[in-house]
């Protein structure tokens, strides 16, 4: 039994397994042409019944309908092709239509902003009571971020490794939230009065966070590299922030992972405005 | 000579006379083609090896252009259509590969 076993194993052809792809390779004809054949040579013809006249007309026909179908897919594609591109156009128009809309109302809304604090300016500098009120607001509007500021200060640049997916954690070798966040507020501790980040003027309400892998300043995405502007003291306040945490910070960042960063002290630089809209939050006074 | 004469007019044919293929019906088109192709590649070596028959090409023809669309179609029922005009593009695809190579070795004796 065992040995019978084995010899139908052992005549078994090898490639039993692929029966089917070998009898794809063997037909690739239809069989039918040879069994018309062999019918033919038994009743005795020898060239086929008309086979001039038949191979005209039968494989002309046969052409004539590949073409048809050739033509008619060609279209077909052509056809579908030309409305996913007219939609896409669509599609982009209206997303430029739209960005100029915002943009037209950004202009609006900066251009009322300033008329509003041009009045106001108008209003109270004709009493001397108005007068002060009018230093005071600027004051606060200053340290709140409301309004523009110029003065001398320190920059800080920082930017990602020379190549950070060749590093060995390239996560880390990246700018993240976390260092933006350490050089504001090594800034703060070492005296800068007004800080912004590649424009976005940093206010009690900003929050400096990381969402997919891009910094979010004020909610708008930044890419580096990172401008941090300060205004201050600029004869200590490059040395204090040096020497304080924020230094200490950029130096270990710079020696582990390989962030670069630049800190200059700066004449004169002039930090934009940002607007915040207490919805909430009423003065306490007025609320009782 | 004269078939690919035919194969010309049907493609200037098909260009001129806009033919619209309903929609519903247009997944087949590709597949309708390559088993177009296999019988006339099927049928060209015939007439090289001198087997040639116009009814077994005919009917050949028309059979596996409505058994590859059929095929395609059930698949599409069952949530394989995909799966299954990839089965039919390789068997065919191979079918013609066999016979062009045999047509040239037909033709340049190489």
């Amino acid at each position: 039994m065992t040995v019978s076993g084995k010899e139908t194993v052992a005549t078994r052809p090898r490639d039993a397994s692929m029966s089917l792809l070998n009898n794809v390779f063997a037909q690739p004809m239809d069989p039918g042409y040879a069994q018309a054949a062999a019918k033919r040579a038994e009743s005795g013809q020898t060239t086929p019944l008309g086979q001039k006249k038949g191979l005209s007309v039968a494989l002309i026909a046969g052409m004539l309908g590949l073409g048809l179908l050739l033509s008619a897919a060609i279209l077909q594609a052509q056809g579908s092709a030309g409305v996913v591109s007219a939609e896409r156009a669509g599609l982009i128009e209206r997303i430029r239509a739209q960005e100029s809309t915002t943009e037209r109302l950004q202009e609006t809304l900066a251009d009322l902003q300033s008329s509003i604090s041009e009045l106001e300016d108008s209003r109270l500098q004709s009493s001397g009571a108005g007068q002060r009120v009018r230093e005071e607001l600027q004051l606060l509007q200053g340290s709140a971020g409301t309004s523009a500021v110029a003065g001398p200060g320190v920059s800080v640049v920082l930017d990602n490794a020379e190549r950070p997916e060749e590093a060995e954690r390239p996560d880390m070798a990246r700018v993240l939230d976390l260092d933006l966040q350490q050089v504001v507020n090594g800034l703060w501790a070492a005296g800068a009065e007004a800080i912004s980040v590649n424009g976005q003027r940093v206010s009690a309400l900003s929050a400096i966070r990381m969402a997919n892998d891009v910094i979010l300043v004020n909610s708008r995405p930044l890419s580096p590299p990172y401008y941090v502007q300060a205004i201050g003291d600029s004869r200590t306040l490059p040395n204090h922030f040096s020497d304080g945490p924020g230094g200490e910070f950029l130096r270990s960042a710079s020696a582990q992972w390989g962030i670069r960063y630049s800190v200059r002290a700066e004449e004169s630089i002039e930090l934009p405005a940002t607007s915040v809209n207490l919805l909430y939050a009423n003065n306490a006074g007025e609320a009782s | 000579m004269i078939p690919v004469f035919g194969l010309l007019l049907g493609v200037i044919a098909g260009l001129f006379l806009d033919v619209s293929v309903p929609l519903s019906l247009q997944p087949y088109l590709p597949i309708a083609i390559v088993a177009a192709l296999d019988a006339v590649f099927g049928g060209i070596r015939a007439v090289m090896e001198g087997i040639f028959d116009s009814k077994v090409f005919v009917v050949s023809f028309v059979a596996n252009v409505l058994i590859a669309a059929l095929i395609v179609y059930v698949g599409d029922q069952l949530g394989v259509g995909a799966q299954l005009s990839t089965a039919v593009i390789v068997v065919l695809g191979i079918r013609i590969f066999t016979n062009v190579a045999t047509i040239r070795r037909h033709l340049f004796r190489a």
